[in-house]
């Protein structure tokens, strides 16, 4: 399994940062309350007793329906509560291999000063999660999958955070905003053993040292030994040296011609078998496609560029993904 | 495992209990079986649990078979729901099975609602919606929080806000008169169909005899729909006039032999308007409406007290009826009509006419005679002699109780007017007639039927064999005959009318009732002394309730505010609230805004106590960079306190030592180890002087 990635990267959120954070703001805001199943049997229910508390002019009746009627209006307020101060991050999507599920993760801080019951997520063709329920002032990890059947780019769905604690009657639907999109590989297969085509092709590794070239602010994730320390010394900011990088071991190059089986589809299957394969092994490798060159190196990052490219093989690029 | 289906089971067992109880005890015995076939875990699914369920359910049906007559009957319906319901429960699995079923239990409650109708089936209503509340909260909670407490907690608090609400809605709700299958009568559907036709023989009786209206009133037949032009008038003043009797033989009232004569009955007939208006010499409050009458096997047709109008197939006969020319056997007669709700009727009285209202049965009641005689020797005059009537049955202790029946036998009307001083409208009405009579006014007997049902948001009134009811008719030399009702006497029509009502008896007659009621009293002395003590008695009685309520009071009073809650009392209060007449409309908007308004407070409420958890710091805090936002210091969401702290001093330096100060407060107590009470209390109070120095 890949490790997981944010949903959109940066850049392309910031100028559109501070309207989109409104709208947002707003549709938090916004708790839908729509009569549950349960709740259209009640109603029925309520009517029949008010027509027959009418014919009969029986007070008991009259008592009962009223009582219903009642407990269904605090209800409403009590299954509207039950979702309010929540506090809801971003959705976190992790790509996966067609047939997989899909994961989509999201931390909920409830803000409350009681607790939370009866909580599941929502997505459109998402398998609902299990009920669950947080204690006031509680933070917690959900997650969401759905299936995929088709490599390339799942598309964003909304999803919602839904109760309809206490009574059963309303259902309380939170806007969590939108599921990301989230990529979805070609399903690993085919049998022709790995090629060993290696000759003549040496890896050229980026994060390798070698010639200092440039320095760079510091960004998240970068490794600590690269961190100039004087630099932070002198402006009090972290930057990040960089090198050109140096030489690796004979890279492995699986090529889309190496593929013996026909059907586009397959040959990507096949790619993504010895992707994967190539990887556990530790070498370095590069992928070439009819469209598309990568040149070989051998991290984590490197097998999910490749990857990328064998789901998005023939698709257009997506816009923020 | 799935906790919640106790509490299912409760509510359901809470909610067949009335039921079960009045059913046979065959149906207790499936409800049994089927209950614990629940727990028997895997072996209900298999096929011997699937046979026995079809066994249950076969039993049942014999059951059935030899308890009830009908097999469409109520109570054979019932029996079968409550079976179904429980096979239903021994096989119940998933959220939605048990939420059918505690829908299903809200329906066994509403019949047991109504055939136990008092205030322990109150009780148990509330119970039952108790246990469904709990039974829905449990079944919506996630497994982690389903014990008892917590729900008992939920269940409480929800119940407890929604108490006042129901209390609103039930007080306020604009109430709709039922049956809602008389509405298809109000739109033309003839009243036949609506109903079983029952015997319809109604319109054939030729005697009344105790406990005969009683009777007579429990059956729920229709008699006739009448629709009115314009408002309807209060109910309390629809008087449908039937038989009128004369010939009383000291148990029965009875018609003459050959009362039904058509030739006899047309020749005595009013047949010109000019005859009318001469005997009709008062009228007053003029109504007009149609009459539909069902077939009644006789010829009445039940005109409103008093018809003045001739109508096609119909004449008025020289007792004021409105009769038919043929038979009501099975056509459906409609007339439109006009009646007059207050008059004086007659011109003069033949010597025989007077001799037959002065009848009296030979050697039956003789106290009652005694009376009479009394009163007709103190008061000359037949109106003070009706007025001193009024007042002793006012100040009688007689009870209103339709249902009791004074054994039969001589003398019945003495035994009810002085010693049993209860039963219902005919011997009250009889007694009255006799007791006239003694006095040498003539008098005689109406039957008919008073009041009926308002069909909701229309001018139509239904009136049913439940509102037969009988009264009479005295006669005074100057104004003919009166229409008397002894039944308001002791029975105000409710507290706030009976001034009303007397006081309309007092224009009727012209008489100065206040001058001579002193003198009245005094005069009659021997009745007087005997009934005060009774009366003190009565005086403590009040006394005692109203100083201690005691428990069955206050259970009365529920009794009569929650169980015999109507349209009427439903006015009443309105109009004790100050509100005048109100119509349905207005009720429904009333009872929309007072839901609403409760709700609101409700939320109000629960604004300000989630408003007063908020943290102290942070609303200092906020109204710190609030006030800094007027001098264009507006601090971003993701501006941390320091950057924001260079941020002022650079912008506006004259804000640096105090900023400085509780912006260094607000890391400490926030980011560092600082967040004592005092430190906090001291971080309000900087924030304070800052607000009051800019």
């Amino acid at each position: 399994m890949v490790q997981s990635k944010t949903a959109s990267p940066a850049p392309l959120r910031q100028p559109m940062r501070r309207s989109a954070f409104k709208l947002r703001r707003l549709k938090l805001l916004q708790i839908r309350m729509r009569l549950a199943p349960a709740g259209w049997g009640l109603l029925g229910l309520i009517v029949v007793e008010f027509l027959l508390s009418v014919n009969f002019s029986n007070n008991l009746i009259f008592a009962m329906t009223f009582l219903l009627v009642s407990i269904t209006l605090i209800g409403w307020y009590h299954s509207r509560t039950n979702l309010s101060r929540m506090i809801v991050s971003d959705w976190k999507s992790v790509p996966a291999f067609v047939g997989q599920k899909a994961q989509y993760s999201l931390s909920l801080t409830s803000k409350s000063d009681a607790a939370r019951h009866g909580l599941h997520l929502w997505a459109n063709g998402a398998t609902s999660s299990a009920e669950f329920h947080l204690a006031a002032g509680e933070q917690t990890e959900c997650k969401l999958y759905r299936p995929t059947t088709q490599r390339g780019i799942l598309a964003t769905t909304d999803a919602a955070l839904c109760s309809s604690f206490p009574l059963g009657i309303f259902t309380g639907r939170m806007h969590t905003g939108s599921l990301p999109t989230c990529l979805v590989y070609p399903a690993p297969s085919g049998n022709q053993p790995l090629p060993d085509n290696t000759t003549g092709h040496n890896a050229h590794l980026k994060l390798e040292s070698g010639t200092y070239t440039d320095m760079r602010r510091y960004s998240p994730g970068d490794s600590l030994s690269r961190i100039s320390w004087q630099a932070f010394a002198r402006f009090d900011e972290l930057y990040t040296k960089e090198f050109d990088g140096g030489t690796g071991q004979p890279a492995l190059w699986i090529r889309w011609d190496d593929v013996l089986v026909t059907g586009v589809e397959e040959k990507l299957s096949q790619l993504c078998r010895w992707l994967l394969d190539a990887h556990k092994k530790h070498c370095e490798y590069g992928l070439e496609l009819p469209s598309q060159k990568i040149s070989p190196a051998g991290e984590e990052s490197h097998l999910r560029e490749c990857l990328k490219a064998l789901a998005l093989y023939e698709h257009p690029e997506p816009k923020a993904c | 495992m799935l906790r919640y289906h106790h509490y299912v089971l409760l509510t359901l067992i809470l909610a067949a209990l009335p039921s079960l109880v009045r059913l046979p005890l065959w149906v207790a015995g499936i409800v049994a079986i089927g209950g614990a076939m629940h727990y028997c875990g895997d072996w209900r699914k298999k096929a011997r649990g699937k046979v026995l369920s079809a066994l249950l359910l076969g039993g049942s049906i014999v059951g059935i078979w030899y308890s009830f007559e009908s097999w469409f009957s109520g109570d054979s319906v019932l029996s079968f729901f409550i079976t179904v319901v429980f096979l239903k429960w021994s096989e119940s699995e998933t959220r939605r099975d048990y939420l059918l079923l505690i829908f299903s239990s809200v329906i066994l409650a509403t019949v047991g609602a109504l055939s136990w109708d008092n205030m322990l089936n109150m009780i148990h209503m509330m119970v039952v919606v108790f246990s469904l509340t709990i039974s829905l909260i449990a079944i919506h909670s996630d497994e982690s929080h389903s014990g008892t407490s917590f729900l008992l907690k939920k269940t409480t608090s929800l119940f407890g806000l929604a108490l006042p609400v129901t209390l609103l809605l039930f007080l306020i709700f604009p109430r709709i008169p039922g049956p809602l299958w008389d509405i298809g009568l109000a739109f033309g559907l003839p009243i036949k169909a609506m109903m079983d036709r029952g015997n319809g023989e109604f319109g054939k009786i030729k005697t009344i005899q105790p406990g005969g209206i009683h009777r007579a009133s429990k059956e729920n037949e229709n008699v006739l729909v009448a629709e009115f032009q314009g408002a309807v008038p209060f109910k309390s003043t629809l008087y449908w006039r039937g038989p009128v009797f004369w010939e009383y033989d000291g148990e029965n009232w009875n018609l003459p032999e050959n009362w039904d004569n058509r030739n006899t009955l047309l020749r005595k007939a009013i047949k010109t308007k000019k005859r009318l208006d001469h005997e009709l010499h008062f009228r007053k409050t003029p109504v007009h409406y149609t009459l539909r009458v069902m077939p009644n096997g006789g010829r009445w047709l039940y005109g409103l007290d008093i018809p003045a109008a001739p109508a096609p197939e119909a004449f008025i006969s020289d007792e004021y009826q409105l009769l038919s020319i043929r038979r009501i056997d099975d056509h459906e007669p409609k007339l439109e009509m006009l009646s007059y709700l207050d008059y004086q009727v007659g011109v003069e009285l033949t010597a025989e006419q007077r001799q037959r209202g002065l009848s009296w049965p030979e050697g039956q009641n003789p106290r009652l005679l005694e009376l009479g005689r009394k009163l007709q020797k103190t008061f000359g005059n037949s109106e003070d002699i009706l007025h001193q009537a009024y007042t002793l049955l006012a100040g009688g202790g007689f009870d209103f109780e339709p249902a009791y029946i004074i054994e039969p036998g001589d003398n019945l009307l003495d035994r009810y007017f002085f010693d049993e001083k209860k039963g219902g409208a005919e011997y009250l009405a009889s007694s009255f007639v006799m007791l006239m009579r003694a006095a040498g006014v003539p008098a005689r007997l109406v039957s008919g039927f008073r009041g009926g049902t308002i069909i909701a948001l229309t001018n139509f009134v239904i009136v049913k064999q439940t509102d037969a009811h009988v009264w009479l008719e005295v006669w005074h030399d100057d104004s003919g005959w009166n229409r008397v009702e002894p039944k308001d006497i002791i029975l105000p029509p409710d507290k706030k009318a009976a001034p009303l009502a007397a006081q309309k008896k007092e224009e009727n007659s012209s008489v100065k009732l206040q001058k001579e009621k002193n003198q009245i009293i005094k005069d009659v002395p021997s009745d007087e002394q005997r009934k005060s003590p009774q009366q003190r008695a009565n005086g403590q009685n009040d006394k005692k309730s109203w100083s201690l309520p005691s428990l069955s009071s206050l259970f009365g009073n529920m009794q009569k505010w929650v169980i015999n809650y109507d349209p009427d009392r439903q006015m009443e209060i309105l109009k004790g609230v100050g509100l005048g007449k109100s119509n349905w409309l207005d009720l429904l908007i009333g009872a929309s805004i007072g839901v609403a308004s409760l709700l609101s407070f409700y939320l109000g409420i629960a604004l300000w106590r989630s408003r007063r958890h908020r943290d102290q710091v942070t609303r200092s805090w906020q109204q710190f960079c609030k006030r800094l936002a007027k001098f264009d210091l507006q601090k971003t969401a993701h501006e941390c306190p320091r950057n924001y702290l260079k941020r002022i001093v650079k912008q506006n330096p004259e804000f640096t030592t105090a900023a400085e100060d509780i912006i260094n407060r607000f890391i400490d107590i926030r980011y560092g180890q600082e967040s004592t009470k005092k430190a906090r209390t001291h971080f309000s109070r900087q924030v304070k002087r800052f607000l009051s120095m800019t």
